[in-house]
């Protein structure tokens, strides 16, 4: 094996090339084909990450694929179709991705989705239906099999997207709160659970991003950023193993006041 | 995580606890895998089973003593044969041992030594398995003189991915026989291996060191003491280039017979 720190020819923008010593790093992103997962993907491929990326729609995620393995480098992006809200395919999928991949060293769990109901004197069980099928127990039926893995191997790091919507209950969108705060629950118990297992869980939760999903926002979008400014940060939390971070890091105070508004105060704003 | 005897059998579900990560003697390289750990060969049946269902590779693993990536298999199953550590016949007047693949080297000189016999071939360190050893048909610091571990097997047994038990010798499924010694498992599993061991006086070594200068000094040397010990090693000062490559110390060995053991008693 020659010495690999000084073979090593490290090209801008391009990992380094994956050696026995040095293989690269597995990654598994959820809802990768659009978005803040398609920033991460492009993030995560630059820093030398293999990847499985998993979403419903088949020509978007290949295209994707086809992008990142041509302008990184072969090898550091897989296309998987899946459908978040298929648990019981999520096992045999999640299997077959590891034994692809040769392993596994990082899941982010960033499929989610938004149908408010259309008006703060609105109701709609189906569509809050839908998101706590996805957005939550879409993240449960994939994070579960995946906590076990990481915790009898005694390493890996799990990232969740939540929201800054899921840290009160608002009138918009009880289903969306609902679920965002359900998953950042959920990752918290995780992070507890798995740290003395050496496995780091991160809880994202961005403000507005400039997605498809910023469409269902309703009323006013501050301080909206581009998705890749967020993977920018998810990358850095991730690198500093860090617990819990809001995209942009404003939000952490802003939301600071918001979490201690008394309720008989809340009650009465409509945001 | 151990696996229960139990757990394994006409198990069709790859347990996701089972998961481990693995790592190769230098630490150099990692790679998890799901764990088994069989007790008997019928658990080993139900391992491959279990991999076909999944359409999973497997790696056997023995002491995990592999400088490189042989006992590593990312996103596989490994099968972990530390468990089938029995020796099942000891011979001490032929000097034949059968043992499970999972025995350690010291825990057959451990058995054969007393009754004045030694492994034909061991590695520098005693901790590797006897299936190890021979998948990857290792030497010692007597290659010179006995050549390597496979050199020594009278007979082993193994089961194959198709699930049969087959019986190998040099006549007996010759073909088999050598392909499956330095094949590094990748052909079938060994179930039993039956060994000949060498005769010795006692396991007592009279041990000799030179410092030598340059590489031609330290080949020439090895070759010319060679023929007169049981077991010679160089050592290579790696660090030094130019004039001095090459620089090092020979340690050679002899086992000690007859007076010598009982002087060196006396002492």
């Amino acid at each position: 094996m020659p010495d690999s720190s000084s073979t090593r020819v490290q090209t801008p923008g391009r990992p380094d090339p994956a050696t026995p010593l040095h293989p690269r790093r597995r990654g598994i992103i959820i809802g990768a084909s659009d978005g803040l997962g398609a920033a991460l993907a492009r993030r995560l491929a630059r820093e030398g990450y293999s990847l499985a990326l998993l979403a419903r729609r088949k020509d978007k995620l290949e295209a994707l694929c086809t992008e990142l393995n041509a302008s990184v480098g072969d090898g550091c992006a897989y296309p998987y179709v899946h459908d978040v809200s298929h648990y019981e395919d999520v096992p045999a999928l999640l299997r077959k991705v590891v034994a692809n991949l040769g392993g596994l060293d990082l899941v982010i769990f960033c499929a989610g989705i938004n149908r408010p109901p259309g008006g703060i004197d609105k109701y709609n069980f189906e569509n809050d239906r839908q998101m706590v099928e996805i957005n939550l127990i879409g993240a449960m039926a994939w994070l579960t099999p995946v906590a076990e893995m990481f915790h009898s191997a005694r390493a890996g790091q799990i990232v969740g997207i939540g929201s800054v919507a899921g840290d009160r209950g608002r009138v918009g969108n009880p289903g969306y709160n609902t679920s965002k705060a359900g998953l950042a629950t959920y990752l918290e118990a995780l992070r507890n659970r798995l740290t003395r297992n050496g496995v780091h869980v991160l809880t994202v939760k961005p403000g507005f991003i400039q997605t498809d999903m910023l469409k269902a926002a309703q009323g006013g979008t501050p301080f909206v950023i581009a998705p890749e400014q967020a993977a920018n940060d998810i990358w850095n939390a991730i690198r500093k193993r860090k617990q819990l971070i809001y995209t942009p890091a404003r939000w952490r105070w802003i939301m600071l006041a918001i979490r201690h508004t008394p309720s008989f105060i809340f009650r009465k704003l409509s945001f | 995580m151990l696996q229960d005897s139990k757990t394994i059998k006409n198990a069709t579900t790859l347990p996701l606890s089972s998961f481990t990560q693995f790592e190769n003697v230098g630490h150099s390289m990692r790679a998890p895998s799901y764990r088994f750990q069989p007790k008997c060969v019928e658990e080993i049946h139900d391992v491959f089973h279990i991999a076909k269902k999944n359409g999973l590779t497997v790696t056997a693993r023995g002491a995990g003593r592999s400088y490189n990536d042989a006992a590593l298999n990312g996103g596989g199953i490994m099968l972990d044969m530390s468990a089938m550590n029995q020796i099942i016949e000891w011979d001490a007047t032929a000097g034949l041992v059968k043992a499970e693949p999972g025995v350690t080297l010291e825990k057959l000189w451990q058995r054969v030594e007393p009754d004045g016999w030694w492994p034909p071939v061991v590695s520098g360190t005693m901790r590797t398995t006897l299936g190890g050893c021979l998948a990857a048909n290792i030497h010692g610091k007597n290659n010179f003189r006995m050549g390597t571990i496979g050199e020594h097997v009278v007979e082993f047994t193994s089961t194959l991915p198709t699930g049969a038990e087959v019986t190998c010798s040099p006549k007996l499924n010759a073909d088999l026989f050598y392909s499956m010694i330095s094949g590094l498992g990748m052909l079938g599993i060994f179930t039993s291996i039956t060994m000949q061991m060498k005769r010795i006086e006692s396991g007592l070594l009279e041990v000799h060191a030179w410092p030598v200068h340059d590489l031609h000094e330290h080949l020439s040397f090895l070759y010319e003491k060679a023929p007169n010990f049981d077991y010679t090693v160089g050592w290579l000062d790696t660090m030094n280039g130019g004039k001095g490559l090459g620089r090092g110390q020979i340690h050679a060995a002899n086992y000690l017979h007859g007076m010598k053991i009982q002087r060196r008693g006396k002492r």
